[in-house]
Formats: C-alpha cells, sequence, structure tokens
C-alpha cells in the first residue's frame, strides 16, 4: 500500500522577488512581498492563507512577528525554524504534514535575506561570522578559519585525495550550472563559462576557486503548500509532493567521514521509499550546491553514481544541458541566486510546472535536496507534475 | 610573536586550561571519566554517555591529516602576510579530530593521511596556540 503522504499534498504557489546586488530593503519587507507573489501565482486570497513557516537568513529581523507585519489573519500554523540549509526543504515537509491532517488548509514558507549592503564584499558577510569574542572558538581566528568555506573545501580536498576526484571534475559542476543560467530570467550570473574561465578565477582556499562558491543574495522566496485535492482546483499547475525525507548526522565525537558521506544517503532513501520510487525514476536534480562540491557529494549519496564517482559522472555532462539528469537548472546557488534552501526547491517547483521554458527539463520526477551545517542537516523532496 | 592582535585568541574560565598548557607546550584534550570517549571541544558533560565527569589529559600530540586546504583569502587583514597558508582538520590517535594550521608543510606531502604531529607557536606573552607539521 502507497504511503498515505505519497502526493497527497502539493506545492500551489511560488512568489521570487527581485534578487541578488538590490538594496535598501528589509527581509521582512522581501519576505512579505514573496508571500504576497505567492498568493497571487497561486489565484489565492490572503485570508486563504493560515499557515506560515519563517526561515531567516543572517541579516537578522525576520521572525515570527512576520505574520502581523505582513497583516495575516488567525493561523493555525506559525513557527520560525532552522536547521540551516536543509531548513527549507523541511519546512515544506512540516507543512505538507499539517495540511495533510487538517492542522492548517494552506501554509506559506518563506525564506528571505538581506546581507548584501552596497560596498561590502559578498565573502565578508558568510566569513565576518564570529560567534564568540572569548573562548576556545577564538582559535578560529588565530588559524585564519572563517565561516563554512574552509571546511567545504578542505571536504572537497579530501574527496580528491581518496578518489582522484580533479580539479576540472570540480569546474565542470560550475560551467554546467552557469549553462543553465544562461537560459534563466532569474539568475544573477549569466554569461558564458568554460573550464579555462573556471581556472583563470580567483582562489578562495584550495581546491576552490571563487566560482566553487555561491552568490550572496538579497531578495525573498515564498511557496505555499496545501492539499493536493484543493491545489487541482487553483490557478497554477500542483506540483505534488511524492517523497519527502531528512536526515541529521549528529556526530559530536567526529566518528564518522562526514565530509564525503553526507545525509543526503539517508534522506534520500526515506523520500524514494515514500516516492515508491528509485534514483533512476528522477528525471531532474535540484541540488544545494552552496559549493560545488556539495552538488558532487550529493548525486553520489542520492544514488545517481557510486561514492567516489561524482567526478566522472559530472565531467561526462550528465548534469549539463542535454545530459541524461539535468541538476540545477536555474542556475542553482553558484549562478542562480543564493536564498539557501529555496533556490532549489523555486526551481523545482518551475519545472514540475512545466513552465522552464528553453531550460525546461524531463519533470515526471524532480529531486530537490538542502543541505546545510557542514554536512549535519539534509532535507530531500521529490516533487512531480503526476497526481499519482 | 605574530603580528595578531584582534585575532589573538582570548582564553575565558573554560578553556583557560587549555591555554595553559599550550604555553607550557602540552596538548590537552578531555577524556570521559564514565566511558573513556574522548573530547575536542570541551563541554560540560560527555555526549556518548551523558553520565561520566570528564577530566583533562595530556594528548599525543601525534595524528594524521583528515582533510586540508590552502587559504588565500585575506579575511582579515591581520592575516594579509600570512596568505596562503594551510589549514586542516588533523585525526590525533586519540581518535578526536582538531582543526588547526599546517606549517613547514612540503606541498607534495600534504595529503590526506598523512601523519602530523603538534609544535607549538607563540602568539603573545599569554597566548601560544598549537599548530601541526608533517613527521
Amino acid at each position: 500500500m502507497p504511503d498515505p503522504l505519497r502526493a497527497a499534498t502539493a506545492i500551489c504557489g511560488l512568489g521570487l522577488t527581485e534578487m541578488g546586488p538590490v538594496y535598501g530593503r528589509s527581509a521582512t519587507d522581501l519576505a512579505t512581498e514573496a508571500i504576497l507573489l505567492a498568493l497571487e501565482d497561486a489565484g489565492m486570497q490572503k485570508r486563504d492563507l493560515d499557515g506560515l513557516l519563517i526561515n531567516a537568513g543572517v541579516s537578522g529581523g525576520l521572525g515570527l512577528s512576520l505574520a502581523s507585519a505582513a497583516g495575516l489573519g488567525e493561523l493555525g500554523l506559525l513557527n520560525q525554524m532552522n536547521s540551516w540549509g536543509s531548513t527549507a526543504g523541511a519546512m515544506l515537509q512540516f507543512a505538507a504534514m499539517a495540511v495533510h491532517h487538517g492542522i492548517a488548509n494552506a501554509v506559506a514558507c518563506v525564506f528571505a535575506d538581506a546581507p548584501l549592503e552596497p560596498g561590502k564584499s559578498s565573502g565578508s558577510v558568510y566569513g565576518a561570522l564570529r560567534s564568540r569574542r572569548t573562548g576556545m572558538s577564538t582559535l578560529n581566528g588565530a588559524y585564519g578559519n572563517f565561516g563554512p568555506i574552509p571546511w567545504y573545501a578542505m571536504a572537497a580536498q579530501r574527496h580528491m585525495d581518496l578518489f582522484g576526484t580533479t580539479q576540472d571534475h570540480l569546474g565542470a559542476i560550475a560551467v554546467s550550472t552557469r549553462a543553465w543560467a544562461g537560459m534563466s530570467p532569474h539568475a544573477t550570473l549569466r554569461s558564458k563559462l568554460d573550464l579555462e574561465g573556471y581556472h583563470a578565477s580567483r582562489w578562495i582556499i584550495e581546491p576552490f576557486h571563487v566560482l566553487d562558491c555561491c552568490l550572496v543574495s538579497n531578495g525573498g522566496v515564498a511557496v505555499i503548500v496545501t492539499r493536493a485535492d484543493r491545489a487541482r482546483d487553483l490557478a497554477q499547475p500542483p506540483a505534488y509532493i511524492h517523497g519527502m525525507g531528512q536526515a541529521h548526522n549528529i556526530d559530536p565525537a567526529g566518528l564518522t567521514d562526514s565530509a564525503v558521506h553526507t545525509p543526503a544517503k539517508h534522506s534520500g532513501e526515506t523520500a524514494y521509499r515514500m516516492a515508491g520510487a528509485t534514483p533512476a525514476d528522477v528525471t531532474c536534480a535540484e541540488l544545494y550546491d552552496c559549493y560545488s562540491y556539495t552538488v558532487l557529494a550529493s548525486l553520489e549519496d542520492y544514488g545517481f553514481c557510486k561514492k567516489g564517482e561524482g567526478g566522472p559522472f559530472v565531467a561526462d555532462g550528465n548534469i549539463a544541458p542535454g545530459g541524461a539528469l539535468p541538476t540545477n537548472t536555474g542556475g542553482g546557488q553558484l549562478s542562480g541566486y543564493y536564498m539557501w534552501g529555496m533556490t532549489p526547491i523555486s526551481e523545482a517547483v518551475i519545472q514540475a510546472r512545466g513552465q522552464g521554458g528553453e531550460r525546461q527539463a524531463p519533470n515526471d520526477l524532480v529531486l530537490v535536496s538542502g543541505n546545510g551545517g557542514l554536512f549535519s542537516h539534509n532535507a530531500t523532496l521529490l516533487l512531480s507534475p503526476h497526481a499519482a | 610573536m605574530s603580528q595578531l592582535s584582534e585575532l589573538l585568541p582570548v582564553p575565558d574560565e573554560a578553556s583557560r586550561p587549555f591555554f595553559d598548557a599550550a604555553l607550557e607546550g602540552r596538548l590537552l584534550l578531555q577524556r570521559c571519566a564514565g566511558c573513556a570517549q574522548a573530547w575536542f571541544p570541551f563541554r560540560a558533560r560527555c555526549a556518548a554517555c551523558n553520565q561520566g565527569s570528564l577530566a583533562w589529559e595530556v594528548a599525543s600530540g601525534k595524528g594524521r591529516i583528515y582533510m586540508h586546504g590552502r587559504m588565500h583569502q585575506i579575511f582579515h587583514p591581520e592575516l594579509a602576510e600570512a596568505v596562503p597558508y594551510r589549514l586542516a582538520i588533523v585525526e590525533l590517535e586519540e581518535g578526536v579530530r582538531f582543526l588547526t594550521q599546517l606549517v613547514d608543510a612540503e606541498p607534495e606531502r600534504v595529503r590526506t593521511g598523512a601523519p602530523v604531529e603538534v609544535i607549538f607557536e607563540r602568539l603573545s606573552e599569554q597566548v601560544a596556540i598549537p599548530k601541526f607539521r608533517l613527521r
């Protein structure tokens, strides 16, 4: 018997604000606009919304008060959530479970952030985050370890040392993602990129060039989740949620090989099981690409290739336009826009609706992945235009 | 002595034993008296058995490179002269992982799994920090 949650709920609305170096607006204002755009997109009124889940970025100010700032009425569900880059995917899962069980009828899930300011480098926004001024963590400054970039770069280097993954392999991801971005009106970086241009871009921390690292963007994205039968009566083709899963690798003693084996494996297995699907059924993937390497590791852990074979898999063009597994078809976070877990979700909704225009990929089953916290947290969704 | 000022580590009460030991050239970790699990960084309660009291222990200072990378970006003006420098996470023989800088590292020998040992770098009168070199 199929899982009762399979295709029981759907994404019925999508709202994208302007994204990128857009200045002068608060995260709350961007979030409000994203919600209003998602309602308009769905053909819904504000009074139809009775749930709100909020994912704040790093700039601060976005919280539960968004509900009153946006002038929402009485809600059956309201929360601010955080599991880093997996938050957005997790929010959609909690929203789906809530609407399936009648706790709410329509839940908006929103991410917004405005960390960029004129004259401030995007690297400094995340690099400068230092939580404490005394104690053991102050060692990080003395070592020159800032933000999440060093951890992911070193993890990529470990993959290279263990499996023979090359700089060209990482570059193939940056190049392919840029090729997709060139076909997306939402993408920030759309100019052509080849491997030569990738290698010529400056180092941040070897093995990462700047083009291995995501953008930092201001903006907001909202999606609305409702029951499948309700979604069918609304303005947009429903993006049915066929599978969902999460995994959180809690490893306080550092006993697992967490740089190479990510929680995407367990999270993906749970989602595949709910959907009654296998990796071979996935026609298109939207993977959290805060760095090129997270795509490589995710492709392996979701079962699209064996562990260690991600490099040749991407070098063979599988994830590029025309490839067997179109991946990050909106330009991802590397070239598109950095809205944390909402980047892959928003593009997945566009793909599942068949609204990708020249970048439209086969959309029978779209895998969406969010990861965060140095490969500690993962959320997977499987979306489809098919009601069963 | 280093050029660091704003980036100088500032010990607090909990980390004082670690920094005091580093000044004397010893690398401290914690071990649970109940289940013998080693811990770094420090914590108030063992996260494995949730029971035992934690005691300081002098680490071997020997381990292997778990992963590594070479930093070029100047994230702070005090590191302008230091780039490029090598960061690594080292897995100590005791089983804990330690983020650190690698020093005197010949590029062709820096590799995942390479054996390393601790050295101590004096940053000021009050502060020394452990770094690692290939052995």
